[in-house]
């Protein structure tokens, strides 16, 4: 049989069962077997059978998105919403603006847009299924845990499989949840702040993620705690031609401060799946928020990410972003200095190999006086990849004596690879410093020659040369974190040269 | 070009980075979008010698034919527009090839009435050598001016121009040149007349130019000035730099946009845009898109923007010397605009740039 009408026939076979909202998984486990094999360089392209206990068809309807509510069983006003946005998400045409062609090419129609691997969220390792187990042992995350972090979440597909948190960090009233048991236990919290900072209008993907959200971390740090050691959320795509879109909500309340970490990988297949997710923050006065995120996903995902703060006074966010995988990321984390003293402080880089377009970048709105901002950016582009920085500062007329800086710096590794900048400044207040310089180059011979003449191969001097590039955003990172970064970056370097 | 053409044209998105602040709708004399007005009255163009010489052998101003082949962006709005308004007539300034100056030569648009239209070609022949002053002037409520030109091989042109057209005339300016192999073009513009003010200036370079634009331009009421600035490396060897200094005062506002473009495979060019922006009241506004395409990488691009207050220092220090925050103020803005030309290779220009703009500050300071 055909592969088209195979999936089909399973499609009829499971609507009836569909219509419940419950799919089996056999005939879609089926279809994982057939994916391919060759996972290439990509260390975390391999995956494991998919064992889904509820699989939708592929597509989404008005129905998809209040199956989703149900299964959930979520209170009313959150299935409304899901509807609303999901009307805005049809209503709203594809960005105009960015890689048009590739966002272009993504089949909505062939996306599953909610698979449950597992019964629940777990809190111990023992009780989460085998092979979802073995998934997370390859990608070092229990070892992690039990070494340097406060706290972890585990998303598999469609939902958080397993989350913990230090006894010590709960008894100081930490609340460290997964988005769902989140608006189950604190509906009223996420009813205040759910889509506050990011409404679903806001841009086509918010509007498909605030439709069909599932998972995500929702995380509260109560007034003069200070969470030492970072938590964690780990998100992984199995299955091909999936969706995974998560919803964090963090609440930094006044004088706390917390260090988030987010990895992402997925297995390599010879099919799109899309991650787009939406990210909240919230920094109360004198608060602190550091958001990492070391992207990796797989050059078969496209990347649409919004990520927004809203900082109070005196507090700070920093969000420090590293983009290495996907096919196409548009990831341009923002901070809003809503008040006094606020500051922002955005750190990215992004790497482009063959076929792979990061379009990341940041913005800040400067709403207050006296509000600081620190931009720095950094890309690297290789094997006819493609980097573009797209930023926006906005200071508005009443934001006096604020001070902006954004540099941005690009390395072009070989002739059929292309770098892009976009900045924009709107200044409205006559009392701001902004400043702003970039530049494009290509690794400098003389630094090549100096590192070679020691005894260095030319490889290696590269790949020292390209780390010592990337260090400002590697030093902002737990350590462990920085050597699997730096490694990562030698893995892709690896016959850059020649 | 046919008003049925520019009636064929769509509305230009706000998505596209040269029509991104100040849309068509805002530039169009009737509001009409559709529409393109008869009652254009053609600029007088008068083209002189500065020293008051004869003009020489070899430079000429005659009628041109617009059906030629054009440099101009056809399906852009405004172009289509400013083109259906010229009705066909164009001016064409020939410049034959081995021509070398020892004065600039002096152009004068002056736009008068209510709608006002110029379309200018310019031909400079290969290894030639020649400075042009270009002079705008006039109280026409709306001025639109097209220019294109090709710098022949090897040619050194230098241009100054003055937009001195009344503080309450909207003017729309399109240009695209072209500069040959080896040539060195050098564009200085001092931007202090309109109200409402575009400008989409666009340049490609062939192997061994060297390009630079400097633009000074100053903000005071409502005025609002918008320069959209595109270079296009095709081929490399070469060299483009782009610098603008924008002084905003009361409520007026600075747009800069700009693209360089890097083509695959132009290896050795050197491409370079800084905005700089003062801001000197509290309800100026100014906004820096200084945008890179960079697809070769054995090139130097880079970009800068930056915009700031007076520095109090510096305002000290004058006043200090007995002079009154006024003048003080007067100065440094005078300073930070002229500043854009100090790279100008001709003093010439250069100097006719800054005694036009002293006298623009001096009048300035008597209102």
């Amino acid at each position: 049989m055909q592969f088209k009408s195979r999936i089909r026939a399973m499609i009829g076979l499971s609507q009836q069962m569909h219509r419940r909202g419950i799919n089996m998984s056999q005939e879609a486990r089926d279809m994982s077997q057939e994916a391919r094999d060759a996972v290439g360089d990509y260390r975390y392209g391999f995956h494991d059978p998919e064992n889904a206990t509820i699989r939708f068809d592929f597509g989404l309807s008005e129905q998809v998105v209040r199956d989703i509510s149900e299964i959930k069983n979520e209170p009313h006003w959150m299935t409304e919403m899901r509807v609303k946005a999901y009307k805005h998400y049809i209503s709203r045409p594809m960005p105009d603006w960015g890689n048009s062609e590739m966002l272009n090419s993504i089949d909505f129609e062939n996306i599953c847009y909610y698979l449950k691997s597992s019964k629940g969220s777990e809190t111990d390792w023992d009780e989460v299924p085998e092979d979802i187990k073995n998934t997370f042992d390859r990608l070092g995350i229990p070892n992690a845990e039990q070494k340097w972090l406060g706290g972890v979440t585990a998303q598999y597909e469609s939902e958080v499989v397993y989350h913990s948190i230090r006894e010590d960090l709960e008894e100081q009233g930490v609340v460290f949840l997964d988005m769902d048991s989140g608006l189950r236990e604190y509906e009223d919290v996420v009813k205040q702040y759910f889509g506050s900072v990011v409404p679903y209008s806001d841009n086509k993907f918010s509007a498909l993620n605030t439709a069909v959200w599932s998972g995500g971390s929702f995380l509260i740090i109560p007034e003069g705690v200070h969470v030492e050691m970072p938590v964690q959320a780990y998100f992984r795509i199995n299955s091909k031609n999936m969706g995974q879109f998560e919803r964090t909500l963090i609440i930094a309340r006044p004088g706390s401060s917390v260090h988030y970490i987010e990895g992402c990988t997925a297995p390599t297949y010879s099919t799109d799946s899309l991650h787009s997710a939406v990210v909240e923050l919230i920094a109360e006065e004198g608060s602190h928020i550091r958001y990492s995120t070391v992207q990796n996903w797989s050059t078969n995902v496209y990347n649409l990410v919004t990520k927004r703060g809203i900082a109070y006074r005196n507090s700070t966010i920093e969000w420090v972003d590293g983009n290495i995988g996907s096919r196409l990321t548009m990831k341009y984390p923002a901070v809003i200095l809503k008040e006094e003293g606020a500051h922002a402080e955005i750190i990215s880089v992004a790497y482009s190999g063959e076929g792979q377009h990061q379009d990341a970048g940041s913005k800040v709105h400067h709403l207050a006086p006296n509000t600081t901002s620190r931009i720095l950016a950094k890309s690297i582009s290789k094997n006819g990849g493609r980097s573009s920085y797209r930023g926006l500062v906005k200071v508005s007329p009443k934001a006096h004596n604020c001070k902006v800086s954004v540099v941005c710096d690009a390395l072009l590794l070989d002739a059929d690879s292309r770098s892009d900048t976009y900045p924009t400044m709107e200044v409205s207040n006559q009392s701001c410093v902004v400043e702003h310089e970039a530049s494009v180059s290509k690794v400098s011979g003389e630094q090549l020659f100096y590192l070679m003449s020691r005894g260095h191969t030319e490889e290696q001097a590269m790949g020292m040369i390209i780390n010592g590039f990337f260090e400002p955003f590697t030093k902002e990172l737990p350590l462990e974190y920085a050597s699997e970064l730096n490694k990562l970056l030698e893995m892709e370097m690896v016959g850059s040269i020649g | 070009m046919s008003k049925a053409f520019y009636a064929s044209l769509a509305e230009p998105s706000q998505a596209i980075h040269a029509w991104k602040y100040t849309p068509w709708k805002k530039l169009h004399p009737t509001g009409k979008l559709n529409e393109v007005p008869d009652d254009f009255l053609e600029a007088v163009v008068i083209l002189s010698m500065m020293d008051g010489s004869d003009l020489p052998s070899g430079v000429s101003l005659e009628r041109g034919d617009d059906s030629k082949t054009s440099l101009l962006q056809e399906d852009d709005k405004a172009v289509a527009f400013l083109r259906a308004a010229c009705d066909g007539n164009t001016w064409e300034l020939n410049i034959e090839a081995n021509t070398i100056l020892s004065s600039p030569l002096h152009v004068s648009i002056r736009a008068s009435g209510h709608l006002s239209v110029s379309h200018i070609q310019v031909q400079v022949g290969n290894n030639s050598d020649v400075e042009i002053i270009w002079a705008l002037s006039g109280e026409a409520g709306w001025f639109g001016l097209l220019r294109e030109g090709i710098i022949g091989h090897a040619c050194h042109y230098h241009e100054g121009i003055e937009q001195a057209l009344s503080s309450s005339s909207t003017v729309i300016r399109a240009e695209s040149w072209k500069t040959g192999r080896d040539a060195t073009m050098t564009t200085s513009l001092l931007s202090i007349g309109g109200e409402l003010v575009r400008s989409d200036l666009r340049a490609i370079l062939d192997k061994g130019a060297t390009y630079q634009q400097f633009i000074a331009s100053n903000g005071k009421g409502i005025r609002r000035d918008n320069h959209h600035l595109q270079v296009t490396h095709p081929v490399g060897n070469n060299q483009s730099e782009l610098v603008i200094h924008n002084a905003c005062d009361d409520k007026s506002r600075a747009i800069s946009t700009g693209r360089l473009t890097i083509a695959k495979g132009a290896d050795g060019s050197d491409a370079s845009q800084i905005f700089k922006n003062l801001l000197l009241s509290q309800k100026a506004r100014a906004d820096s898109i200084p945008e890179l395409e960079v697809l070769a990488n054995d090139v130097s691009a880079a970009h800068g923007a930056a915009s700031a207050p007076l520095d109090p220092e510096q305002m000290f220090y004058l006043m200090s010397r007995g002079l009154d925050s006024e003048e003080s103020e007067g100065l440094i803005v005078g300073g930070f605009l002229i500043a854009a030309f100090e790279k100008l290779p001709r003093d010439s220009i250069g100097n006719w740039l800054k005694g036009r703009l002293a006298i623009h500050l001096d009048c300035n300071l008597l209102e």
